[in-house]
């Protein structure tokens, strides 16, 4: 079926003037922008309003409309604990009406999470939070919400007992806790108790001995407890005990605690309640260490410490570098081993080495316990016969008296350097003389900050295009050229040696003659594969070849027998009664290769003449 | 009047040929001077050193890009001054090129060492990265010439043997000794190619940009951290997958991660 052409009508004879289609798309433009620049805007949510004393809340920055690298900034007040836990995005897609139209927009939300811990009872109040997109700084709104203490349990009881209440600066003491649980009881929280900051505290893994283990976190830190039975005041109850350590680093007075427990009650009655008990805080002064007796290089160690050192090369001409391991063994968190000692300041060091100006590099992941540092020296000269050992002063709390650990020093073999070679120049085209050099001459690199280093060399060697491509090579035509004649002058050598085998007619017809042998050889024909070979080797007719022919062949005598014997054998028939017959049956006993010999030896030495 | 217009040309392409190779060494002698003037305010502890100092690697790396000069000691020199001028990953990447070039150059290959011992993670080899650098433990020692030289001499030289032989030019004995020369003269080749595939013709790549943190795919909205630990400038990897601005990269020790493209670099690309 055929359909009309359909006449679109002419357009009416009406054309705005351009100026008012530019202002109208710049309009437009203008007013997109607006609306781009307005939609970025930052809010605040709290997952709750009232929160009991040690439980959680979370917190919540979220940013609309935009994308932000970096983390809003937020000041916590110290009333609550604040734990960031990421960034999570979700996008939404809705209608909105854009200069009169419906459109499609997909706004893309990302929000940063904090959970927060109340410490204290009170209203907390959150500033208002701001972060940066695209360059702008963006400001939240303040949000806040209130604490307070849950029911206090008569019931349980919270035991505290610590070593020394005064300690030295960095010292470590430990604290001893025992929970006293009344019945049904469950949901606890030890996360609101009190550690001043200037306090280290670490978990020290408890003695279960089959028990059961509960872990918690108190300061930020996971503590691991033991549940048990024991009896308190003359009662049965279950006790949860727990270990920590704390190390203060700042001088002061101090209050350690309350440790508090939040958990949840049930009650015979069915009643369910959040409740709270908590220890009496604990005074603790922190002195300095004394000033009298104090070693110098006295970097705040504390304890009983083990020094351990090695090298990498014992064997060293003058100015190698040799690698130096020292370990530093402790009780942890061995606060005052900040680093390894200064070898500079070590004289016997500074005197017989260089020493490193990048210092020590301690080796990271650290282990329990351990601390390892690496460095490089370089003996100055031959006389040099051992690494010194290398001292850690610290002190003893229990004494009251400073010691000095020390490593064992190693022992070294040091060797004169003879040559100076162009690397050991210390900038390009500095090289001095070998005769203005001493006879100890230290190998200097290219600078005291990076010892190891070579400098690079002078404009000439620069030159050097010492290198080698195998891809290169490969694409190198007369390397192509070179590598392809030897396959090539083999096909060429093979092609002829066969082209001139195909030329020559004898030697054609024997090798179609040995074909032909070769097919009846296999089938147990051996005198006739015999007899067709010989006859187009020797260029005698097949039945006229008898067993003299043999001896032209110029085979070994033993061969030419046994050829003969063959070819008689197989005429015997012909001419001998029943009873030779029957002796003459052996004839296709040939050796076994026979036909084979004989034409690798008519190959090698021709047909015979 | 033809030969006149000859030599006229021929002089014109010659001098202008001559003229491109001075300029090529003024530069570079400037960049060098340049280097040395950087290490001596740094001996001096002049603050203008660090400004110096990447001048100079700007000016060497002029010479490598625009000339290219790409010669080891270039090289070595470009990868002191970013060394001096506490670019590790550059560094890094730089001694590894001027090393594939020539991996015999003691210096550089020490220059090389004492980089990667300061790159502050240590990333433990693969049992598979061990074992390619014992099977490639002859690059020090050996040079790539010669084991080029030997594998074309003992191909070419067995074929020849071989072809007199078929040709009855010499004894027949002569096609077995054909025969394994060939087959011997595989084992430098296969040596050399072992040595491409990792090192000139691999896509190794050294992270420039420091304290990385590596994601376990091509998003940092969408995908975890993969390792406890930010990744730091002059660790080095293979590079796998490129995909929207990332790569991803598998580490000496067998691990894969995802990275921002631009927070790396390739050893063997041109353009250091």
């Amino acid at each position: 079926m055929q359909t009309m052409p359909y006449n679109r009508p002419a357009p009416p004879a009406f054309m705005p003037p351009m100026a008012f289609i530019l202002v109208f798309l710049l309009g437009l433009l203008c007013s997109g922008a607006v609306a781009q620049n307005n939609q970025v805007y930052v809010t605040t949510e709290l997952s709750r309003e009232r929160v009991y004393v040690g439980d959680e809340i979370i917190y919540q920055v979220i940013v609309r409309g935009g994308q932000s690298n970096s983390a809003p900034r937020v000041k916590f007040p110290d009333s609550v604990r604040a734990e960031f836990r990421g960034r999570s995005s979700h996008s939404s897609t809705g209608i909105r009406v854009i200069n009169g139209r419906n459109r499609t927009v997909t706004d893309q939300n990302f929000s940063y999470q904090y959970r927060l811990t109340a410490l204290e009872p009170g209203v907390v109040v959150i500033p208002a939070p701001s972060i940066e997109v695209n360059g702008q700084t963006y400001d939240g709104q303040e949000a806040s919400f209130e604490t307070v203490f849950p029911r206090e349990s008569n019931d349980d009881e919270i035991e505290v007992s610590i070593s020394r209440k005064q300690l030295y600066l960095n010292e470590t003491a430990e604290v001893e806790c025992v929970w006293w649980i009344a019945n049904q009881t469950n949901e606890f929280s030890l996360s609101s108790t009190s550690i001043p900051e200037s306090f280290q505290l670490r978990g020290l893994d408890p003695t279960t001995n089959g028990r059961q283990q509960v872990g918690f976190v108190i300061g930020d830190q996971q503590v691991i407890g033991v549940v048990d039975i024991g009896h308190h005041n003359g009662e049965e109850l279950t006790k949860l005990s727990f270990r920590f350590s704390i190390t203060p680093t700042q001088l002061g007075e101090f209050e350690l605690g309350p440790i508090r427990a939040v958990f949840t009650r049930h009650e015979g009655t069915g009643n369910i309640y959040r409740a709270y008990t908590q220890a009496d805080p604990i005074q603790i002064r922190v002195i300095d260490v004394p000033t009298q007796g104090r070693p110098s290089g006295y970097d705040g160690a504390i304890g009983t410490y083990w020094l351990d050192t090695t090298a990498a090369n014992t064997k060293v001409n003058v100015g190698d570098p040799i690698g130096l391991t020292l370990r530093i063994t402790g009780k942890e968190p061995m606060v005052g081993v900040n680093d390894a000692p200064d070898l500079n300041l070590l004289p016997e060091f500074s005197e017989d080495f260089k020493v490193s100006s990048s210092g020590w590099r301690e080796q990271l992941p650290r282990y329990d316990g351990m601390r390892v540092y690496e460095t490089t020296i370089r003996a100055l000269s031959d006389s040099v016969d051992e690494i010194p050992a290398i001292t850690l002063p610290s002190f003893d709390p229990g004494t009251g008296d400073y010691k000095v650990y020390t490593s064992r020093p190693i022992p070294l073999e040091v060797s004169k350097v003879q040559v100076v070679t162009l690397s050991d120049a210390l900038v390009t085209g500095g090289l001095e003389s070998p005769d203005q050099q001493s006879e100890s001459i230290e190998r200097v690199t290219l600078t005291d900050s990076m010892p190891g280093l070579w400098a690079h060399d002078s404009m000439e060697d620069m030159r050097d295009q010492t290198s080698f491509s195998l891809s290169q090579v490969m694409q190198d035509p007369v390397w192509i050229g070179v590598i392809a004649s030897g396959p090539s002058v083999f096909l060429c050598s093979f092609v002829f040696v066969a082209a001139r085998g195909r030329m020559d007619a004898d030697a054609r017809a024997i090798n179609r003659a040995w074909r032909t042998s070769k097919g009846l050889d296999k089938k147990g024909q051996h005198a006739q594969a015999l007899r067709t070979y010989l006859s187009a080797v020797l260029h005698i007719n097949q039945d006229a070849l008898v067993a003299d022919d043999a001896k032209k062949l110029g085979l070994d005598p033993y061969d030419t027998q046994a050829v003969a014997q063959c070819l008689r054998a197989e005429l015997a028939p012909a001419y001998q009664g029943d009873g030779e017959k029957q002796a003459g049956s052996n004839k296709d006993n040939v050796r076994t290769g026979l036909l084979t010999d004989i034409h690798t030896k008519i190959k090698r030495e021709g047909v015979p003449s | 009047m033809r030969s006149f217009l000859i030599t006229m040309l021929c002089t014109i392409v010659l001098g202008s040929s001559f003229a491109k190779a001075q300029d090529t060494e003024t530069e570079l002698a400037a960049a060098l001077a340049q280097l040395d003037e950087g290490i001596a305010q740094l001996q001096a502890h002049d603050d203008r050193s660090a400004q110096t100092l990447e001048e100079s690697a700007a000016m060497l790396k002029e010479v490598i890009d625009t000339h290219g000069y790409h010669t080891p000691k270039v090289y070595h020199a470009l990868g002191n001054a970013y060394m001096l001028s506490d670019k590790l990953g550059l560094a890094i990447a730089a001694y590894r090129q001027g090393e594939q070039l020539n991996p015999r150059d003691v210096p550089l290959r020490e220059s090389l060492a004492y980089a990667r011992s300061q790159v502050p993670i240590k990333v433990d080899k693969s049992i598979t990265s061990k074992a390619w650098t014992i099977v490639l433990g002859w690059r020090g020692f050996i040079e790539r010439s010669w084991l080029w030289m030997s594998f074309a001499g003992l191909f070419t030289i067995g074929w020849f043997a071989w072809s007199a032989a078929t040709l009855q030019l010499m004894p027949k004995a002569a096609r077995p000794i054909g025969v394994w020369m060939i087959l011997l003269g595989f084992v430098p080749l296969a040596m050399l190619g072992l040595e491409w595939t990792q090192h000139q013709g691999s896509s190794a790549v050294v992270i420039i940009g420091d304290d990385m943190l590596a994601r376990s795919g091509p998003d940092d909205q969408i995908y975890d951290p993969i390792f406890s630990e930010q990744l730091r400038a002059g660790i080095e990897g293979e590079l796998l997958e490129t995909r929207d601005g990332w790569n991803r990269i598998e580490l000496a020790d067998g691990s894969e991660c995802w990275l921002p493209q631009q927070s790396m670099i390739e050893v063997n690309a041109k353009a250091l």
